[in-house]
């Protein structure tokens, strides 16, 4: 299309270069924003979604500023089950995976070097009112697979 | 390995900013903190039009996914620039949430790492690289990860095999890293196997089985790699695999001085059915005689990037002595005091903690957003 029309105005004797850059600017650029919010979020992934839809359901005015065109695009949408303890979905399904003895083995594995207040607090932290998000990951990591490969991985490192 | 639905959770995240009113400024890319009297004050955006996005808030949320897409930054702080990106393509991340956060006073902890691709190795001059889907891509890529003899470029071999196939994250992906481009060097027979029987078949006759081989339930219902051999002819044809009727011939044609006597120690373990230089289970150790004989070029391929902004409990931002800098946090792989190096041991503990941490930073800067 563009094309066809530089043709037509150089043979017309005109510059096409007045055109589709002029073209150009006015189809795409949208005017400058200036917005005020609570909280202003850097990314959309996973880890952003869930900081955005928590400080916005305790109350903030949220605004969220994502690189890609849409969600599709982001991480987040993309990766299969996050691990977690003791949320509403794996306590329905009766498992009994605690924190303690998850906290105690990534502790060990990592020998301590991570920053262990954190990874307690991540561990730890109610998830009650994210139902909805716990059960749109179908495939949330089952305990018994989990405690499988915790004792695999004991073995293989007594070996 | 994609089990929920992209376009499901695209709804529910829609949905959910939705209800509860989050304004998302999509094609707009961050680029400073802003300050005002030493406080936090929002984010200086600009859209891939070149418009501004300015954003006043008290509080701002770092959570821009890493440096993946940041060939710079992958060196420096990984060691090399052969990290692909799993989910293909390039990456969006390209460190920026590091950066701004550094210019805006932070400091950086000190690991950095990768949540590496457990699916196989893959190679940027392949027409068909890793994907996300498990093997909806050239399956001679399964010798990257299959337990069979691995060398690096002088011909050396630099790890224990079965540990990378057994525990591609934890165990694999350091050793993998550090030679990338590593290559798997494999004779005719075992790629008869593969096709024929597949890696499930060959190692439960080889001891292998539902109690002792964890890993083993992934392969079970696979089969053979049935497209192997036209897949083995397209990676020779696109320059990442290299094939030799003798191993003197591979080694010239590779390069790799050591080929020929590593491969002569390697087959005595074999022979011998112990592992004598890295102890790799005996259910591996596939001997390399039977030409035609293949070098398979494989570098890593990675979810995301760790290391990042250092940061409290809280996940607040600390500046120089560990000084909290008010109203900045920093979430998921940005966050450098979370994630470690090798991966978790874990599976899904890179996304359980970005999650986790997402409700943490969420709920902090709120609280201090509205103090």
């Amino acid at each position: 299309m563009t094309s066809s029309v530089e043709e037509a105005i150089t043979e017309a004797g005109g510059d096409p270069k007045t055109f589709t850059e002029a073209a150009h600017v006015t189809e795409t650029k949208l005017p400058d924003a200036d917005v005020t919010a609570d909280v202003v979020v850097i990314g959309s992934g996973a880890s952003s979604f869930m900081s955005a839809i928590t400080a916005a359901k305790a109350g903030s005015k949220v605004v969220v500023l994502e690189k890609a065109g849409n969600l599709a695009a982001v991480n987040g949408v993309k990766v299969s089950g996050p691990f977690a303890v003791n949320t509403p979905v794996l306590r329905e399904r009766g498992t009994t995976l605690t924190v303690n003895e998850v906290f105690q083995h990534v502790m060990n594995y990592t020998h301590w070097e991570p920053k262990s207040a954190l990874i307690r607090n991540y561990l730890e932290h109610r998830v009650k009112r994210l139902k909805t998000y716990w059960r749109s990951v179908t495939n949330l990591r089952k305990q018994t697979s989990v405690l499988k490969l915790l004792s695999s991985m004991k073995r293989a490192a007594s070996i | 390995m994609i089990l929920t639905d992209v376009d499901k959770r695209v709804r529910l995240w829609t949905e959910a900013y939705e209800k509860y009113g989050v304004d998302a400024f999509f094609n707009t890319a961050a680029k400073e903190v802003l300050k005002e009297n030493g406080k936090i004050a929002g984010v200086a955006g600009q859209r891939k039009d070149g418009s501004k996005v300015t954003v006043h808030a008290k509080s701002v949320i770092i959570a821009s996914g890493g440096y993946l897409g940041n060939k710079e930054l992958l060196l420096k702080y990984l060691g090399t620039t052969h990290v692909n990106v799993a989910a293909r393509g390039k990456s969006l991340c390209t460190g920026d949430g590091l950066a701004i956060a550094q210019k805006a006073g932070t400091i950086l902890d000190k690991t950095f790492g990768y949540c590496g691709c457990e699916y196989g190795g893959t190679n940027p001059k392949a027409s068909r690289p890793a994907t996300q889907d498990k093997y909806d891509q050239n399956l001679a890529f399964k010798f990257g990860i299959y337990g069979n003899l691995l060398v690096d470029n002088q011909g050396k071999r630099f790890m224990n095999e079965g540990l990378l196939c057994d525990y591609p994250m934890s165990y694999g992906e350091e050793p993998t890293l550090r030679h990338s481009p590593y290559y798997a060097i494999v004779d005719q027979e075992y790629v008869d196997k593969m096709r024929d029987e597949g890696l499930y078949e060959y190692l439960t006759k080889r001891g292998a089985n539902h109690d002792n081989w964890f890993i083993g339930s992934y392969y079970k219902q696979r089969g053979g790699l049935r497209s192997l051999d036209s897949d083995l002819e397209e990676g020779i044809h696109e320059g990442w695999i290299v094939k030799a009727d003798t191993l003197e011939e591979l080694a010239k044609k590779t390069g790799f001085d050591h080929l020929t006597g590593t491969v002569a120690s390697y087959n005595s373990y074999c022979e011998k059915g112990e592992d004598e230089q890295f102890g790799a289970n005996p259910w591996y150790l596939s001997s390399v005689k039977q030409g035609p004989f293949y070098a398979i070029e494989c570098e890593v391929s990675a979810w995301s990037t760790f290391g990042g902004v250092k940061t409290d409990d809280e996940c607040r931002a600390l500046a120089e002595d560990d000084q909290v800098i008010p109203g900045m946090y920093v979430v998921g792989t940005d966050n450098g005091s979370m994630m470690y190096s090798p991966y978790y041991d874990i599976p899904g503990f890179c996304y359980g903690s970005c999650i986790g941490s997402g409700v943490i930073a969420g709920h902090g800067a709120s609280a201090y957003a509205k103090a």
